[in-house]
């Protein structure tokens, strides 16, 4: 039996850039990519692609990559086909512009029913770029499946999933069922990158691309509005303590501590 | 009357800092009393459930309880049960902590009700007049924040960041306590817990602690956390860290400060080589006094602190420990 394995994914700005290289466009609604920064695939969805590679050097598995969105950049997006995933599916339509994870779901879920379902379906922890992890959680209950959250290791025998889920203080062994859906942490270990011979195969190959009326999905459903963003104030007001030698600075920190009665 | 239920949880047999900030969150939406606030708890462990509630801020505490959750803790069974009584209690408003269970139970309710969420919320904002509110949530890292707000939803679910509000210890008694019945079934379990595996962690843990002392990778090496934790325990605190020191593997996880790791808002977080990024600071903003000790001038984590040394943690920790030891003898 081959495990059909979706792995879903998100181009996102990347949040690598430093604070200060964030600027607003003007209504305050959104951000304005950096120059010259291209976006990338959301690290821990990409994760996802590797959890989901190394899944297939075990067990007869074929792995679809997905993403929802209005635009995406091809030598972005594309990454998963050239680190080995067999295809990549796009929804993209002008509707998906704003989209946020509440509708994400409902998407993802036509888009699921249109291919006819899978055994394991990946994501990661997160979305580095409005930090919600919803959607897997979403897709988990509009698609009446399991879920497992936080994975540092997933072992697949037969229909049974053994997850290693990340817990605070340590892990826990988590047993499921395919189908599940199965989110993956950073602890899982770094994503491989892609080998000259994938990205040449991965040139080879044009991700199929569909729009919302071809999958079936609806209207957006009414969700949450996003009033203004803005940069978070810092203090910049440190005290620097100084001192002859740094071991005089860490004595007077002690007594400037205990005479604002902190410690 | 119009309902704020609130997802309570225990942390070694007292109400969880987390919940207490929930019930500050309450307070505030509901400054005109237009609301009725029940605080829920899982009635699951086989143990007497203490009883001495030190809050007079909620109407009605709610005990779910079933013989299955007794047996086991397990989240397929927690989500149907806190679910069982969101459609009793029909709340307008939910409040739940980003904790580990908050994070899974929240959004799992939310698609079963067909509603979104609001996840990792700082503030919120209440309009007086307009009788409605607004949230604050950090997004892109910590590197913006987002003010959001419901549409037409019903209920509006909230997933608190832990460490954001500040809350009372007010003692008190006589809160009417009820027990609620949810309808579980063996079969809604779909995945199950076969084997935890927990390292042993000394004191207090890290979301309680007044001090928390955190590395990051300015350390230079994994060693180096031994004088953290010899630090840490001179003030009865815990151990934090950076993402990049947990993926350099220097020490578990389950030390990360941060947006994927766990949110503390001591009175004292001493960040040792840690930079300051955002994710980072995204763990640690509500921290009360931040102390920076970083030998880059430049570090950002110079903006949020309110006390910092520029220069080699190794010269500065030793003379800051006896200099610490002296004063508390």
């Amino acid at each position: 039996m081959s495990i059909k394995i979706l792995v879903c994914i998100k181009q996102v700005v990347d949040s690598n850039i430093p604070s200060s290289a964030y600027v607003l466009d003007d209504s305050n609604l959104s951000i304005i990519p950096p120059q010259g920064v291209p976006p990338i695939i959301n690290g821990f969805d990409e994760i996802a692609v590797e959890a989901a590679l190394q899944i297939k050097e075990n067990v007869d598995a074929s792995i679809t990559v997905a993403s929802v969105g209005d635009q995406f950049v091809m030598d972005v997006i594309k990454k998963p086909l050239s680190m080995g995933a067999d295809e990549l599916i796009l929804v993209q339509d002008p509707e998906f512009a704003d989209l946020d994870s509440f509708n994400t779901v409902f998407v993802l879920k036509h888009l699921i029913d249109f291919l006819d379902g899978f055994d394991l379906i990946l994501c990661g922890r997160q979305a580095s770029d409005w930090d919600n992890s919803t959607v897997p959680f979403g897709l988990a209950e509009v698609l009446d499946l399991p879920i497992v959250t936080l994975a540092q290791d997933i072992q697949i025998q037969n229909n049974r999933i053994l997850v290693q889920r990340i817990i605070n203080g340590g892990y826990e062994l988590v047993e499921s069922t395919l189908p599940t859906v199965v989110t993956v942490t950073n602890e899982f270990g770094e994503a491989r990158y892609p080998t000259l011979m994938g990205i040449m195969s991965a040139s080879r190959k044009a991700p199929m691309i569909l729009n919302a009326s071809e999958i079936g999905f609806g209207s957006l459903q009414p969700s949450i509005q996003l009033n203004r963003l803005f940069l978070p104030t810092r203090a910049d007001k440190c005290e620097i303590i100084l001192g002859e030698s740094l071991a005089d600075a860490a004595e007077s920190m002690v007594f400037r501590l205990r005479d604002e009665n902190i410690i | 009357m119009e309902k704020i239920l609130i997802l309570g949880e225990f942390n070694n047999e007292e109400i969880s800092s987390s919940t207490r900030e929930l019930i500050s969150v309450a307070q505030q939406i509901n400054f005109d009393s237009k609301y009725s606030i029940e605080l829920a708890f899982f009635h699951n462990s086989s143990n007497e459930f203490p009883f001495t509630f030190p809050e007079n801020a909620v109407d009605r505490i709610i005990l779910i309880d079933d013989p299955l959750l007794k047996e086991q803790c397990n989240l397929d069974l927690l989500v149907a049960a806190f679910l069982n009584l969101c459609s009793f209690s029909n709340p307008s408003i939910i409040l739940i902590a980003k904790s580990d269970l908050g994070s899974n139970i929240g959004p799992r309710t939310a698609y079963k009700m067909n509603v979104p969420i609001v996840q990792g919320a700082t503030e919120v904002k209440v309009n007086h007049h307009s009788n409605d509110f607004s949230i604050v949530r950090p997004v892109f890292g910590g590197n913006i924040m987002a003010e959001v707000q419901f549409q037409d939803v019903h209920p509006k679910i909230i997933l608190m960041n832990e460490g954001s509000y500040d809350y009372s210890m007010t003692n008190l008694e006589n809160v009417r306590t009820k027990i609620f019945k949810p309808k579980l079934k063996s079969s809604m379990i779909r995945s199950r817990v076969v084997e935890t595996i927990s390292m042993e962690v000394e004191g207090v843990p890290l979301s309680e602690a007044k001090v928390v002392v955190a590395g990051g990778r300015g350390l230079g090496d994994p060693e180096a956390f031994d004088s953290l934790k010899e630090l840490a325990k001179l003030f009865n605190g815990a151990v934090g860290a950076s993402r990049a020191a947990c993926d350099a593997g220097w020490i578990d996880h389950s030390f990360q400060v941060g947006l994927t790791g766990q949110s503390v808002a001591p009175d004292l977080y001493i960040a040792i080589g840690i930079s300051g990024a955002s994710q980072h600071m995204a763990g640690c903003a509500g921290s009360r006094n931040i102390v920076a000790i970083n030998k880059d001038p430049d570090a950002s984590i110079f903006l949020d602190a309110r006390f910092g040394i520029v220069g080699d943690w190794k010269e500065v920790l030793p003379p800051f420990k006896e200099a610490l030891e002296r004063l508390m003898k």
